[in-house]
């Protein structure tokens, strides 16, 4: 009798591998949740990180504990884990904790208004890079450490206390200042940061909103563009940009980037002898090809063939 | 063909075109317009933009200094007039050049004369520009818009543009045969 044999490709290597696959996205998950976090093999670096977040917001002084009023909603609350791989050996794994608002139960008219914030235009960094390379300024790049928890609510909002840390369970927390995931955070923030440079000299684009300037003297102009937390500096005097860093610092915490080089996923090379800037996204378009195995495929000279005159059939 | 990431090439694609890289922009359009429901020869287009970027991952837009009497700003406009095989609907584009390298670029379907309608759109967007480079210390006087259609040259150059050719002259250029 003719034996039937399993076919080739559901061979045990194959069983080996996807094992090996399984385990390997077991090992490198994050928890989901709280209870989760506690469950795992790293809660005592979970809980770590957990505390760490829960003292930053009591500095911050992110909300007041109260007792809910009559007929007020309640927001939920929940943990969201993040794991940075360090380089083994090198630099030890970070533990992120982060504590977010469950936005999508808000409301609309209750619980937020309006909740629009610009961001910067790609053209206007465009423009930018050809000023910055054309009067051969210096450029530089910033981000802010947790800006959303920055905003101030205009709002009431009560929402749950986060789990794990509830201290009272009659109260709710009576929120402050804005917080991850609340639908109002990115505009609060932007309003924030707005006011901000409005007081400190700065004069906003009416071309686009996220696009900020200040005339020193006759020569040096700063020029600030924001995007969310990114920011670009440039000016033709390195004093000036320090100043506005220490400035920007004391008023919320930052991390100094240096000289620009990554903005919004496109590289800037500069050569600065030869007075050239140059825009590319080679990485990420890289990663793209390479994702839809299109390596070592046939290099084409046209962006769409000649012959291909699409339609919906 | 459901089940391939057709949406997901094309949005990766996309960025790319935003940020860095004009030559797409074409592409882009075309190729996006099947989102819903792509064939397989839709698939295939997809696929010859991905041949296309692996044989040019190394563009970008490159700024250089500009040499003296160079005017700062200078639109191109064009368009396909009922180029599209569904809905017969043109298309439209324009890109800008700030001392000769670009700095934005748009391709969109339009219903109306589509020659009219692409110099109306790079107007627009040449005010703007106009206005954000003048504020960061760049002076441009006139804005030179070149565009290769006689018929809408004329009517450019006489009743409905009145107000706006103070500002914008329009010098126009034969791109293409």
């Amino acid at each position: 009798m003719r034996q039937i044999k399993p076919l080739e490709r559901y061979g045990y290597a194959d069983f080996i591998c996807y094992a090996l696959n399984a385990a390997e996205e077991l090992q490198d998950s994050e928890p989901r949740n709280f209870r989760e976090a506690l469950e795992s093999n790293e809660s005592k670096d979970w809980l770590k990180a957990m505390n760490e977040e829960m003292l930053s917001l009591e500095k911050n002084q992110t909300w007041k504990l109260v007792s809910l009023p009559k007929n007020q909603r309640v927001v939920g609350s929940k943990w969201v884990f993040k794991k940075k791989e360090g380089i083994s050996g090198v630099e030890a794994p970070r533990y992120k904790a982060r504590l977010v608002a469950k936005g999508f139960t808000q409301v609309e008219g209750i619980d937020y208004n309006e909740i629009f914030s610009p961001v910067v235009k790609h053209c206007s960094i465009r423009v930018l890079m050809m000023i910055v390379n054309m009067y051969d300024l210096e450029l530089e790049q910033m981000d802010v450490k947790t800006a959303f928890l920055h905003g101030e609510l205009e709002e009431t909002i009560y929402m749950q206390q986060p789990e794990g840390f509830v201290e009272d369970n009659t109260k709710v927390c009576f929120l402050k200042q804005s917080l991850y995931r609340l639908k109002q955070s990115p505009r609060q923030w932007y309003r924030q940061f707005d006011e901000f440079l409005v007081k400190a000299g700065f004069v906003r684009s009416d071309y686009d909103s996220c696009v900020y300037m200040m005339r020193k003297n006759e020569k040096v102009i700063l020029y600030l563009l924001l995007y969310v937390d990114d920011i670009l500096m440039a000016s033709s005097d390195r004093q000036e940009i320090q100043k506005l860093k220490k400035r920007l610092n004391d008023e919320f915490e930052m991390k100094d980037l240096g000289n620009a080089k990554r903005i919004l996923g496109m590289d800037i090379m500069r050569d600065r002898n030869k007075g050239e800037l140059f825009l590319s996204q080679q990485g990420y378009l890289r990663k793209v090809v390479e994702r839809f195995r299109m390596k070592d495929s046939k290099v084409v000279g046209t962006p769409l063939g000649h012959h291909t005159k699409l339609s919906i059939k | 063909m459901a089940g391939t990431p057709y949406a997901s090439g094309v949005g990766s694609i996309m960025y790319g075109m935003v940020c860095s890289r004009p030559d797409l922009s074409y592409a882009i359009s075309v190729i996006s317009r099947f989102m819903e429901n792509p064939g397989q020869m839709h698939w295939q287009a997809l696929k010859w933009v991905l041949r296309y970027l692996n044989g040019s991952l190394k563009g970008g837009l490159k700024y250089t200094r500009s040499q003296p009497g160079m005017d700062a700003l200078e639109g191109y406009v064009d368009a396909d007039y009922a180029g599209n095989v569904d809905t017969r609907k043109s298309l439209s584009g324009f890109v800008f050049t700030l001392f000769g390298t670009a700095v934005t670029w748009k391709v969109a379907l339009s219903t109306t004369q589509a020659e009219y309608i692409a110099l109306v759109e790079g107007v627009k967007e040449a005010i703007w520009l106009k206005g954000m480079i003048g504020e960061m210390g760049i002076s441009q006087g006139c804005v030179k818009i070149h565009c290769d259609n006689q018929s809408v040259i004329h009517l450019a150059n006489h009743q409905v543009y009145h107000e706006r050719t103070n500002t914008l002259t329009f010098v126009c250029t034969l791109l293409e045969t």
